[in-house]
């Protein structure tokens, strides 16, 4: 029985230790980790009105509302700042509106989703095949 | 080192007969002792059990609520859906870690045949527990959130659920420090590895990360971390336990099985986190190496088939756990180790990421396997303290075909919205809005069939918790 321990202590170690280093590679692969200030402050929006529940970044998410990974370049600024202020009705549903943010809040977040939507990731969402 | 395993898989794919085992190994009958150590201790893992039921059963019940919502978004709702997605999120995580907490409790005594260093420890990590997931619940539900999926916590509370596993851990080193030697036996050191990473997963995920990707990267570790491996680990002792338990399944075969079980989960789980690295910003190798060690996943999945089938060809006391282990072991199979590796792999994953079907898969995963092995643990534990008699069994047994039958179609309905979003979004180019609408019938179905899975989790609940009410007032007369 020990063997089979010292077998299991030892994949522990290694598998640990491979998966650490190659986060830690991938995290100093990333061009740059400083986020400027104004995708800083909307990345703390973002997680604080809990968009992610409904909606997906990178495809992570909840999927009842589009992925946001590259919305900046789907919408202009000028869409996005009127969808928050007049908050549309969110369809299904007749009557229950899309939560708002203030002006501030609202540039910040253009912001950030500018900052995600400029990372590169290994092209996805795929193409329509049509 | 392995002989004896392969021996065992060639005996399997030819008709040459089973090696005699030697006449010294051969132990007498000694039938199957339900409770091999009365350990008084043990109780300790009684409340862990009762309260776990106890949230499962209400879970479904928050669950229902946001499927409804869904399907008729017109209706007026108590909790906003954002916020009460949040609180599914959370429940699906914190039940199955306090029940893995006291089945791994309960079968750590039982293996190393010691009382627990500190049942005063293991009270207060409880409460501590229990406060701190209610708190997180209600403030969830009241809006406030991290906004991070499955981290959504408020700090107070994360705070709560790493102290509550630093207790957690503490008390389990003490009693393993009190037989040192007993440090070689598979459940100690497996369950104490788990316990340690776990705490070493979370920590990190305690703070505001700036940056989209780091912060991506570690949200996994909580979410594939704690799942697939280092939680995998303590909930395969506890089955093993348990099928020691009910069966007279030959415990140092059914070891050495654990043994492997466990190495492979952690050789397997910790670099396949990287099937959730494939569109995050990360270098391409994740895409190699998330596929091959996702493909590794699936061996520990169809060797608990092996173990299962070790311990069902032996004799096996009537208890309605049971079947949840079966059902357990079968959503590893279909859930983990065929859905989860076709998904995961990378060429598939690129038309199916961030659709439903990522959702069926952590639904058949995450409950399928997961939790209806801690419940199922749990509920025998619980008819250790608790007779159940004729009703009790026959609604309990109910329960598992409700749920099992409720989980399918729920799932159903789900992978076909899913493979829906995957056609008409990705290869169609469809709007999301038009895609939505298509949804809705499926999700009805879905709707219907947790309406099911829901019934029998309360039903499931109300059994053993009343079970042991009815005990606990008949002892006390």
């Amino acid at each position: 029985m020990k063997k089979y321990w010292f077998v299991y202590v030892a994949t522990v170690f290694v598998s640990v230790g491979a998966f650490l280093y190659l986060t830690l590679f991938s995290i100093n692969h990333i061009a740059s980790l400083n986020v400027p200030e104004d995708a800083l402050l909307g990345k703390v929006v973002w997680q604080q009105n809990g968009c992610i529940e409904c909606h997906t970044i990178f495809g992570d998410g909840g999927y009842n509302a589009p992925d946001m990974t590259h919305e900046t370049t789907r919408r202009t600024g000028e869409w996005l700042r009127a969808f928050f202020q007049n908050r549309p009705v969110m369809r299904p549903s007749q009557s229950k509106r899309h939560p708002g943010l203030g002006s501030e809040d609202t540039e910040h977040l253009i912001r950030y989703l500018q900052f995600v939507d400029r990372i590169k990731i290994n092209n996805w969402p795929p193409k329509p095949l049509k | 080192m392995f002989r004896w395993l392969r021996k065992k898989i060639r005996s399997v794919f030819t008709k040459a007969p089973r090696p005699t085992v030697k006449k010294s190994k051969i132990q007498p009958p000694t039938g199957i002792q339900s409770e091999t150590q009365p350990l008084a201790t043990k109780k300790a893992a009684l409340k862990y059990c009762l309260a776990t039921v106890f949230f499962f059963g209400m879970h479904g019940i928050l669950a229902l609520a946001g499927a409804l919502e869904l399907v008729f978004p017109n209706l007026p709702t108590l909790v906003l859906f954002r916020n009460g997605r949040a609180v599914h999120l959370n429940q699906a995580v914190l039940w199955p870690l306090l029940g893995t907490m006291g089945i791994a409790y309960y079968y750590l005594l039982e293996a190393i045949k010691t009382e627990l260093h500190s049942t005063r420890i293991a009270a207060i990590q409880f409460w501590l527990l229990i406060f701190t997931f209610l708190g997180n619940y209600t403030a969830l539900a009241l809006g406030f959130t991290e906004g991070r999926e499955y981290l959504e916590a408020p700090l107070p509370f994360k705070l709560g659920i790493l102290l509550g596993l630093t207790l957690f851990a503490y008390n389990i080193i003490r009693t393993v420090l009190k037989k040192p030697k007993s440090i070689f036996q598979p459940a100690s050191i497996i369950i104490i590895s788990g316990t340690l990473l776990t705490i070493f997963l979370l920590a990190p995920n305690l703070f505001f990360i700036t940056h989209p990707i780091p912060d991506k990267l570690l949200t996994f570790w909580i979410s594939h971390l704690w799942e697939e491996a280092t939680l995998e680990l303590l909930l395969v002792v506890a089955i093993v336990g348990a099928l020691l338990n009910l069966t007279e399944a030959k415990k140092s075969y059914i070891k050495k099985l654990l043994f492997i079980q466990a190495t492979l989960i952690v050789l397997a789980g910790f670099l396949a986190v990287g099937h959730h690295y494939y569109w995050t910003g990360t270098p391409n190798f994740w895409l190699y190496i998330g596929g091959i060690f996702s493909v590794v996943q699936a061996i520990p999945a169809f060797l608990s088939v092996l173990i299962i089938w070790e311990a069902l060809k032996t004799k096996r006391i009537e208890n309605p756990a049971f079947n949840f282990l079966l059902g357990s072991v079968f959503w590893n199979v279909v859930g983990v180790g065929m859905l989860g590796l076709l998904i995961a792999t990378p060429f598939v994953n690129r038309w199916v990421h961030g659709t439903y079907l990522t959702s069926t898969h952590a639904h058949l995963a995450l409950f399928g396997f997961f939790g209806q092995g801690v419940i199922g643990i749990c509920a025998y534990i619980i008819s250790n303290y608790a007779t159940l008699d004729k009703k009790a069994i026959f609604r309990a047994n109910l329960s598992f075909w409700l749920i099992n039958l409720g989980l399918a179609g729920m799932e159903g309905a789900i992978a076909i919205a899913g493979l829906l979003q995957t056609y008409l979004w990705y290869g169609a180019g469809w709007e999301f809005m038009k895609v939505q609408f298509l949804l809705r019938p499926y999700l009805f179905v879905r709707l219907l069939a947790g309406l099911m899975f829901t019934a029998g989790g309360v039903i499931f609940a109300y059994t053993y918790i009343s079970k042991y009410i009815t005990a606990r007032k008949s002892a006390h007369k």
